[in-house]
Formats: C-alpha cells, structure tokens, sequence
C-alpha cells in the first residue's frame, strides 16, 4: 500500500479531481461574487475575485426593477399545487400498481411508464390548443392541473411500495381494514423517505420549469420566476452584471438551500432511478 | 401471483361478499382489487390519456392542417407542412445542429462522468463533498446558471477570455467571441451543457459501481491487471446497464434543449445553434404556423422513438 507509485497515483487522482471541482464550481462563484460588486468593480480587468465593499444593492436594485414578488408567489402555488397532487396520485396509483391485483395490470402500468419517453414538445402543442379551447391558457389553472400527476412519481412510488412486505398490508385486511385504510394508516407513515425524494424531485422540477410557465402564461400576473428571469434578461441584460446575477441567484437560491439541506434524497433519488430502471 | 396470498385469500372473500354473485362476478372477470385499484390510478389515466395520448393523436391530426386559433380554424392542407419543413433549409440545419450537440454533448458528459466516478470510487477524503459539487450544476434553473455562463463568455469582462489569455491563447486585440460569433456559438453551447449535465451521470455512475463485484478486481490484480486495464475490462463492462439507461436518457433529453437555447442564443448567430425543440417552439408560439410546427413535433416523436428502439436492440443483442 505504501509504494511511492502509489502515493503519486493518489496525489493524481487528488489533482485531477479537485481540478474538476474548482471548474465545476467556479462559474457559481462567480455569480455570487458579481452579485455582491459595485458596478465599478464588476468591469475590472482583470477581474476582481472577492469585492473590496460587498454591495447588496445589486438585491434591491433587481428587486425593484420586475414585480419579483408577484412572481415569487406565483412560483411558490404552481410548485406547492404540484407536490401535493404528484405525491397524492403517485403514492395512490403506486400502491395499486404495486400490492391491488386487477386485470392488465403489468401492461398498462408498463404502457404508462413508456409515455415517460414522450418528448414534450410532441404534446405541448396539443395540449395548449385543449387549454385554449378551455379559456385556460393564462390562468393558474392551466398552469397547475396538467402537472398534477406524473408517470416517474408513479413508477418511483411503486418501487419503493414494492419493499414493503404484503403480509402487512394483508394482517390490515384480516383486521378489518379497507385498502383506503391500509393505504392512510399503514403504507404511508412507511414511505417517509420515498416521499421525501419525491417530494424534493418534484419541487425542483416544478421550481425550474422553464418551458411549460413560458407557454401557457403570457402576462406578468401569472408569471413565474424563470420566465420571469428570463424576460428581465431580455430587457436589462448585458448591462448591469450586478443586478442580472443578483436575480440569478434569488432565483436559484430556494433549490440551492434545499439541496444543502436534503443532498441525500436528491443523490438517493437519482441512483435509484438510475439502477433500478 | 403472491404466495402469502394463499393464506388469507379465502378469508377475505368471506369478508368481502357482501355485494352478493354480481360482485363475484365482478372481481372474477377485472381481479379481486379492481374497484378500488381502478379507483387509485384514475388521475394517472385520466391524465395521462388527455394530456399524453390524446395529445399524440391530437399532433399527427394537426401535422395535416392548418391552424388559424383566433378564427378557430382547422384545413386540412395533406402532407404540405412535411413537404415545408424538408424544403427549409433552416429545418435541415436544426436538425444537423442537434445531431453535432447530442452527439459532442452526451459523449463528454458521460466520459467525465465514469472517469470522475471511478476516481472518486477509491478511499478519497472529501467523497461526499466533491460529490454534492459535481451534482450542484444539474439542480440549478437553466436560466440563472444559462445567465453567469452569458456572463462568463462576455468577450472584453468574461472569466473565459481572461484565464485563456493568463495561458497565452487568444489575442487580447481580438477576444474571442464565444456565443456571439457563428464558429463558436455551438461550441459554447456544448460547453455549457456538458457541465450542467456530468454531474447528474456522474452520480448515477457512482451508485452503479457498487454494483460491480469486487472479487473480479481482486482477482484481476493476482493476474497483475494495472489500472488502465481493469477500467477498460472490468469497470466498463460493469457499468453497462447505468450506460444504456444514461444514453437513452440523455440522447432524448439533448434531443430536447430548449431552456439553454432560448436562453444563450436564441439560436443564434445565423440558426447556428437553432435545434429541433427550439425551432418547434418558433414555429408553434412565435410564428404561430401550429401545423407547421406540429410536423416537425411528430418528426421528432418518429426519430426519438426510433432511436430508442434502436438502443434497446443492440443492448439487449449483446447481452445474450
């Protein structure tokens, strides 16, 4: 173990990935730091790496410039509507998929998890002509209803779902239990960390949405913080740095906190996905 | 077919047959749970037929028409808008640029991601820490992150400019260019997306490599394997499964960009960085040719699934 080849393999490996941290990291850096810089030291060159005074107007400068608490509410409903509908149906359909036995269940929930592969932009199209027909396009309601339920949410209940033993669910079903019951009192209070993970996916799914927001919300009322971002780049970008990055990290900050917080499910998560699928 | 179920399977008929022969019949015919099953997983189907299926027959009938939404019209003008979409020469070109993109994209993200998962895979101090870095990119909106990287390729300010200059490439007289400049646009979008993306393989990578037996290390380090060879004979073949659902996942997701094109260049300069998704959404909400944009939607539809199917044969052919 201690050969000096060793020791030199080693301090590669140390090299080679620290190098790949700092590049990973660096562009985030990068954004926080601009976002604290007066606007005299964000056009230094070369460029400054921490500010001499920290200038937290960047922050109120961007606040004042974009009706951000409009949109701050607004993606705060849109992604609290979302987790709550996908982790009621998918711990739902989940248990039935996984414990209720019924006919064509194999198929259909096979079918169901292939529709995953479905491009979105094969349905977006339809799908906001469906929501214009119904007066819905630039409401909360065209927002929210289409994502309440997902096919991945279902298929990472049921997996998890699959874990617990049936001999619990059927001592509930000799007690006399419904599989409504069984389902409230004995599968969920089980199932903390699946929903954790869900829950965790879903909201930064939902938080970072981009694409569907930008399609089915055209006035500021609705909008959401990414598009919001968006068209705040579009009329104030390549100018004020400090104020562009300070909005680029209010808007990153809430999936940012959770992931300092949470790391664990999100990595859990992924790696499920990964091996199981 | 549980074998438990066979204990209590009689006892909860007695319980249940109260509703008499014709829910017997019921549960003979749709199973012994299909009320409630069907009960459970009505949001899922009802979602999933509206918003999926009925929306992929929906494209292919709106692939024949043409759409006036204000006037609330459907023609149906036959093949025209596939017609239109081959003569484009745009389309053509969005359809090359995806192709150059998936393929430089998905490449290096995925090369990165084995390599820095293998490394961090040994007795490494700091494993977690480096991990929650490598990860960090992935979980960021598209559009703040899009937003520093805009920042960061800045020709005269722009970190990139400077530090290739520190190492003596470039000219500071003629900076270079990056996202606004034809040659380099596509290659900066590249750049962007391989470092929002490794991140995410990397720590599918990781989770797979437990998998992988450690016996067939050891007794390729008694056959005196080095390093290089057990990476190449043994990691490699091992992580087969995480590459097969990494590739298929990631092909059709470059297949999709969208959020980093809308945001770096709007596929500018010169359609340079114009791809399928983004040229879908010109068409559909900016031009709004609905019928032109949902051809190129079904396109895509066609394309994807052919290319997954194609990926499942040949993994499912070496397998055996």
């Amino acid at each position: 173990m201690r050969r000096p080849t060793h020791m030199i393999g080693m301090l590669m490996v140390y090299a080679i990935l620290l190098l790949t941290v700092v590049t990973t990291l660096l562009p985030l850096v990068w954004m926080i730091t601009t976002s604290i810089k007066t606007p005299g030291e964000v056009f230094v060159y070369p460029p400054k790496w921490i500010p001499t005074e920290f200038a937290w107007s960047n922050y109120t400068t961007a606040w004042e410039m974009a009706p951000w608490n409009k949109y701050f509410f607004n993606t705060a409903l849109y992604t609290a509507s979302t987790v709550t509908g996908v982790l009621i149906t998918s711990v739902a359909s989940g248990y039935a998929f996984s414990k209720l036995e019924f006919k064509g269940r194999k198929t259909l929930f096979l079918a169901y998890i292939g529709t995953m592969m479905v491009p979105s932009q094969v349905t977006i199209i339809p799908v906001f002509i469906i929501l214009s027909q119904m007066n819905w396009v630039d409401t909360y309601s065209g927002l929210i209803i289409p994502g309440l339920t997902s096919a991945f949410g279902c298929f990472l209940m049921r997996q998890f779902i699959t874990g617990i033993p049936t001999e619990l669910i059927e001592s509930g079903l000799i007690e006399g239990g419904g599989h409504m019951r069984i389902l409230a009192s004995i599968v969920t209070p089980l199932l903390k960390p699946a929903v954790a993970t869900l829950g965790i996916f879903t909201f930064m799914g939902t938080w970072n949405n981009f694409f569907w927001p930008l399609i089915v919300t055209n006035s500021d009322e609705l909008r959401t913080v990414q598009v919001g971002l968006s068209s705040f780049q579009n009329q104030y970008g390549d100018g004020d740095w400090g104020a562009m990055m300070a909005a680029a990290t209010m808007v990153s900050a809430p999936v940012l906190i959770l992931f300092l917080v949470a790391q664990r499910y999100f990595i859990e998560g992924i790696a499920m996905t990964g091996i199981k699928g | 077919m549980r074998k438990a179920a066979s204990v209590s399977f009689p006892l909860f008929l007695i319980k249940r047959v109260r509703g008499g022969a014709n829910m017997k019949k019921f549960k003979r015919i749709f199973g012994k749970d299909a009320a409630v099953a069907w009960m459970l997983i009505a949001p899922n189907v009802v979602w999933i037929a509206v918003f999926t299926l009925f929306a992929i027959f929906y494209s292919f009938y709106l692939s024949f028409t043409e759409v006036d939404l204000f006037a609330n019209q459907f023609t149906l003008v036959g093949l025209d808008n596939y017609k239109q979409s081959f003569a484009d020469p745009v389309f053509t070109k969005s359809i090359v640029n995806t192709t150059v993109f998936t393929i430089f994209t998905v490449a290096f993200s995925m090369s990165i991601a084995i390599v820095v998962a293998v490394l961090l895979n040994s007795k490494i101090k700091g494993r977690k820490l480096m991990r929650a870095a490598f990860f960090l990119p992935s979980i960021l909106p598209v559009i703040a992150v899009a937003q520093v990287w805009i920042w960061i390729y800045e020709p005269s300010y722009g970190l990139l400019n400077f530090f290739l200059e520190k190492i003596g490439v470039g000219n500071p007289n003629h900076p270079f260019q990056w996202l606004v400049s034809p040659d380099t646009a596509m290659l900066s979008v590249i750049i962007f997306s391989i470092w929002k993306s490794f991140g995410y393989n990397m720590v599918i990578y990781l989770a797979a490599l437990q998998g992988v037996p450690r016996s067939l290390y050891e007794a390729a380090e008694i056959d005196g394997a080095n390093a290089v060879q057990k990476f190449f004979r043994i990691t490699i073949p091992g992580l087969r499964p995480a590459t097969f659902f990494i590739l298929i996942t990631s092909i059709s997701g470059s297949f999709q960009t969208f959020g980093e094109i809308y945001a770096l260049t709007n596929g500018g300069p010169m359609n340079q960085t114009n791809m399928i998704a983004y040229y879908i959404y010109q068409y559909a909400f900016e031009f709004f040719k609905i019928g032109r944009a949902s051809a190129v939607s079904v396109l895509l539809f066609i394309l994807l699934f052919a290319i997954t199917i194609w990926q499942w044969n040949s993994y499912q052919k070496k397998e055996d």
